[in-house]
């Protein structure tokens, strides 16, 4: 079963077979030499890559999966082949970069930087929003130009709620 | 001494002094609010009251709730940890009146102290060096003009009750004061009600070093070394060590003996911290004294074997010191990385959620005080530190070597943590060279701190394992959708718990 796997801006397309000795990985077209271990509910694996070791656990949440590894965790949008067919067809771009902005934490907008039609830079603050007693600029995902600021100063936000959006 | 102590905390340092309870044979008694119910402390704690709801105001800083159920359990003390209401002169002076015993310094101490003028007046008139600066009138732009002058620019507006870098601004030269005292002034305002600011001369990358000090009530005090927290973000620490490579024998000497006679002249009682900026010729200024336990007081601990939530209890309760000066040593070395729910690539913003897993390391001279476990939530209304993690060894080498140990073991997921940061800095040259000043981060990371390139293999491996945990689950559908294979009571358990889990909407 063939998979893309996008995490962050990066996208990577992962095959995996039956085979004898348990699944074949293919990472980008590059076969892997690999060793899987896994627990009884397929929530730890530990895997060697090409000899190198990964304790990894993986959670979904959200119709996303959450892998950790070595402390660190990455967030994972995982489309099977089929999925890909259909948006291929659909003639969108896979895993292109959503132009909104949401909230990373539920908190106080404090601020808002910039308004409608305003061209903003990639990494530009877009707004100030406190959280856990700090104050946090929210800056631009994107190059472009601002179609919609949905945010309210003075009002509270929830996690994952959006923000700004951007032309396209 | 006492027989049953409130602690008017949360989190890790609220299970610290549960911890420090316990070895005293004291009762404890925590609070918490609607949104901590289930919280670690919570669960360590003899008993546990509930003080109001979520936001902060509203439950861990209301005093006469914290009064009420010190009443209503028979607590005869209580300990405030750090922030709150740590140090609130008021509240230290309304636990007094209500005949209960506050763990910490008299109220008179407090409110001297914590008067950043106040304090600054009163190191200057012990001797104590501070760093060129005064007050100034928002308004009266000519004196602060010349004030600025007199100090050298670059200088530093800061609001007289500020803290945590609010209120704060450098100023480089004459033409950006006037914008500068405005924007302090009204920060200052919104953020404490108080508009006044002064005016302080910039040490260009000063290190950030403090002194631990403890006072009894007898006339006592001693120093227990330094700290050297020069790693900051927002002007708060992340790693603390003790001792500092920069401080020798005499340095040590001559800043501990100015921090005790900084907090005698304020007839300070109890455990406290005076900070210091160190400029790079060793010429040491008064920052500001901490009348409370701080957050890296374990440090200390590791490298003076002194307990210092023992300690303080115990002087509260009007014991002598328990040490000399001239028995206090400084043996080997420890370090502290304070573990934050924060996303360190994208300029440490606060990370909220539910930790899914959690995993402590452990090891040789591993020390982990941590306010979460499993199933813990990391909620938007008090700071993002979840726990401390803290390593010792004979060495500043064997210590920095098994933090980055220590950090490669650390598992925690859901939240997004600084683990990754900490663990950049424990390979960094400069780190390991000892080159520290509090615009380490500002000079090391001039782009931003990324995780990108460094960690391609890393992203790969989740990658594969993300699709592997997709596969299997698909096969595992698969599996019980066809219901050809012979019956097994083993594997039909197995299943009927991957059902309950489907179910349940965890996977």
């Amino acid at each position: 079963m063939r998979y893309i796997v996008t995490i962050g801006d990066r996208e990577f397309d992962v095959d995996v077979n039956d085979a004898a000795n348990g699944p074949v990985v293919t990472l980008n077209g590059r076969a892997l030499t690999t060793s899987i271990v896994r627990d009884r509910d397929d929530h730890r694996f530990l895997l060697l890559l090409d000899a190198k070791a990964y304790d990894a656990e993986v959670f979904a949440t959200n119709g996303e999966k959450c892998v950790l590894l070595h402390g660190r965790g990455f967030d994972c949008r995982i489309e099977d082949q089929r999925l890909v067919a259909i948006r291929k067809a659909a003639g969108v771009k896979i895993g292109a970069a959503r132009k909104e902005l949401h909230a990373p934490m539920p908190g106080l907008v404090v601020k808002i930087l910039h308004r409608a039609g305003e061209v903003i830079k990639k990494g530009q603050p877009l707004l100030v929003v406190e959280a856990m007693k700090m104050e946090n600029e929210l800056k631009s995902p994107t190059d472009g130009v601002i179609a919609e600021v949905h945010a309210v100063a003075g009002r509270p936000v929830e996690k994952g709620a959006l923000l700004v959006t951007f032309e396209s | 001494m006492f027989k049953k102590i409130l602690i008017a905390n949360r989190g890790e340092i609220a299970i610290r002094i549960v911890r420090g309870c316990r070895l005293l044979g004291i009762k404890n008694v925590v609070v918490f609010s609607e949104a901590d119910h289930a919280a670690l402390h919570v669960r360590m704690a003899d008993e546990a009251y509930l003080i109001g709801p979520a936001p902060a105001t509203q439950s861990y800083l209301v005093m006469e709730r914290l009064i009420e159920v010190a009443r209503k359990s028979g607590a005869d003390a209580i300990h405030p940890g750090y922030g709150f209401l740590a140090e609130n002169a008021q509240f230290a002076q309304v636990v007094q009146d209500a005949g209960l015993t506050f763990i910490g310094p008299p109220p008179q101490a407090i409110r001297l102290l914590g008067d950043k003028l106040e304090a600054r007046k009163l190191a200057e008139s012990h001797g104590v060096p501070t760093v060129p600066g005064g007050p100034v009138n928002a308004a009266d732009l000519p004196a602060a003009r010349k004030l600025a002058l007199k100090c050298g620019y670059p200088v530093l507006v800061k609001a007289v009750a500020g803290g945590g870098g609010k209120g704060m601004r450098i100023v480089t030269g004459d033409d950006e004061l006037e914008k500068a005292l405005i924007a302090s002034g009204n920060e200052a305002r919104s953020a404490f009600g108080d508009d006044r600011v002064f005016i302080e001369k910039c040490i260009v990358r000063p290190r950030h070093i403090e002194i631990q000090v403890a006072c009894d009530a007898h006339g006592n005090a001693v120093y227990l070394g330094e700290r050297e927290c020069s790693i900051q973000r927002r002007h708060q620490k992340l790693i603390e060590e003790a001792p500092s490579v920069f401080v020798d024998d005499d340095l040590r000497r001559r800043m501990g003996e100015t921090a005790v006679a900084a907090v005698r002249a304020a007839g300070y009682a109890n455990v406290g911290t005076v900070e210091f900026l160190v400029d790079k010729d060793k010429n040491f200024y008064f920052l500001e004294v901490n009348t409370r336990l701080q957050v890296e007081h374990p440090v200390t601990e590791l490298v003076t074997g002194i307990d210092l939530v023992d300690e303080q209890i115990r002087l509260a309760a009007g014991e002598p010191l328990s040490i000399r000066q001239a028995d206090v040593k400084i043996r080997g070395h420890a370090i502290e990385c304070r573990i934050c729910a924060e996303d360190h690539a994208n300029d440490f913003i606060p990370s909220t959620g539910k930790i899914i897993s959690y995993r402590q390391p452990s090891g040789p001279g591993v020390r982990v005080d941590s306010g979460v476990r499993q199933d813990s939530e990391v909620t938007p209304y008090y700071d993002s530190l979840i726990s401390k993690l803290i390593t010792y060894g004979a060495t500043r080498h064997d210590a920095i070597r098994r933090m980055a140990q220590a950090l490669a073991e650390y598992r925690i997921a859901g939240v997004v943590t600084n683990i990754g940061f900490h663990e950049t800095v424990m390979q960094m040259p400069a780190f390991h060279r000892g080159e520290l000043s509090t615009s380490y981060i500002a000079d090391n990371f001039p782009n931003g701190i990324s995780n990108e390139e460094r960690d391609l293999e890393l992203v790969q491996a989740a990658a594969v394992a993300a699709a592997l945990h997709e596969y299997y689950q698909s096969q595992r559908l698969k599996t019980i959708a066809a219901g050809t294979k012979p019956f097994s009571a083993w594997v039909q358990k197995a299943r009927e718990d991957s059902l309950r889990r489907l179910e349940g909407g965890r996977w």
